[in-house]
């Protein structure tokens, strides 16, 4: 790559480079289209990164220590209220968590369960289990989006989605697209008002070794194709 | 009867985990939940509500900054989503909810997208991650991100193009996506 722009690609979708790096890269991009295919990858991770709240990247504390006073005025009182009922609760939590997991991992294996509100940031909160794949696209016709979080298992993988876009009504589902074109469900479920407006998180799991997932697709009952994402 | 003993300490451990939280990830918490809500106030709110989140699933929490963080953003963001639905679906209140609704209508697609390319951004080594940062989240120029980091110009450039790269590996779609989609 070196003969190419590659080097200077990064900088020049990231918008920094000055007005005459700029213009020679353009002209270069003009009659390179293998430079141009570079520049189109890294332009959707810089799309990605969009998404990012720029606030992310601020350390320290804040300058409102009356709200960090007020916090732990808070958790004493309901700590005193509730010492043992928050324990239990806690404890029924991890229950219900190992539950889920069990129930959505092994008994059914290939069944989709909408996630509540409140699982979303639970599926964040876990660091990204090595080998986790991340990948999301948006179809330019449907404009149906689809992200999706995937983690190898032994020989199969589980699935977690983030899917807008899709109008109401729509039964669909989830499919993994493996080797010599094998298509295996990972779940379903119908679009509600909710999920049209909203869209909808989702987790799946599909037989399918993880070295041999090609795509993973939302279609509905009728067979079309919302989105496709590659992976 | 839980005794005194083990619930002095547990408050003492869970005053500690908030005040950790709050020296840590509070200035970066406020400041997102004020540019969403438009409201200071509201932001301290929305703040206060998720280090008590925190607190309450101290248990379960991840370890690692990066991962906290991205949950307490993704909290933070639930919250503000959670009250600007409530506020439109009582709009008599208006005066109170009103300072609320800056909130964008399509907060609650985007979380699972925003969080995951920050995590994405966290298994970066730090001078690629850094790279970026300056240049693309903050805004800085090459010169300046050159001179705050103490490297040339060029490995600036060079820098940012392979971690970009990385990213690109471990998060996008193939190339035949791009190509489908274009």
């Amino acid at each position: 790559m070196s003969e190419h722009e590659a080097p200077q690609l990064g900088a020049y979708v990231l918008g920094v480079l000055d007005p005459q790096e700029r213009a020679r890269i353009e002209t270069h991009l003009s009659t390179c289209e293998r430079c141009r295919a570079e520049a189109r990858d890294l332009e959707e991770v810089r799309d990605m990164l969009d998404e990012v709240p720029p606030e992310a990247f601020l350390s320290g504390p804040p300058d409102a220590p009356h709200v960090l006073d007020a916090t732990l005025a808070s958790a004493r009182r309901e700590s005193e209220r509730g010492a043992l009922s928050r324990r239990m609760f806690t404890l029924a939590a991890a229950i219900v968590g190992v539950l889920a997991i069990a129930v959505g991992g092994v008994l059914f294996g290939r069944s989709t369960v909408p996630a509540p509100a409140e699982a979303v940031p639970q599926v964040t909160a876990a660091p990204p289990a090595e080998g986790t794949r991340f990948g999301t696209a948006v179809d330019p016709v449907t404009g149906a989006r689809l992200t999706v979080a995937m983690t190898p298992a032994d020989g199969w993988v589980r699935l977690n989605l983030a899917v807008s876009g899709i109008p109401q009504g729509e039964e669909c589902r989830i499919i993994v697209v493996g080797a010599d074109g094998l298509r295996e469900e990972a779940g379903s479920w119908l679009v509600g008002a909710k999920g049209a407006k909203d869209g909808v998180t989702l987790d799946g799991a599909a037989l399918v070794p993880p070295g041999e997932v090609t795509a993973v697709e939302i279609v509905n009952t009728d067979g079309k194709v919302f989105v496709s994402l590659p992976m | 009867m839980a005794g005194f003993w083990p619930r002095k300490r547990e408050r003492a451990g869970g005053e500690a985990l908030i005040r950790s939280l709050y020296e840590e990830h509070g200035h970066a918490l406020l400041a997102y939940a004020t540019r969403i809500t438009g409201d200071r106030a509201a932001a301290e709110d929305v703040l206060q509500e998720t280090l008590l989140r925190a607190w309450r699933n101290a248990e379960s929490l991840a370890s690692g900054e990066g991962s906290m963080r991205s949950w307490l953003f993704t909290v933070a963001r639930n919250i503000m989503t959670d009250r600007f639905r409530a506020g439109r679906a009582r709009p008599a209140e208006a005066p109170e909810t009103e300072t609320v609704t800056p909130v964008e209508a399509d907060h609650a697609q985007n979380v699972v997208d925003s969080m995951l390319a920050y995590q994405a951004l966290q298994t970066l080594s730090d001078d690629h991650r850094t790279v970026l940062v300056e240049l693309y989240l903050r805004g800085r120029s090459v010169t300046e991100t050159a001179e705050a980091l103490g490297i040339p110009p060029g490995t600036v450039k060079s820098r940012s193009h392979h971690a970009l790269r990385k990213l690109r590996d471990r998060f996008g779609p193939g190339p035949a996506a791009l190509e489908g989609a274009a």
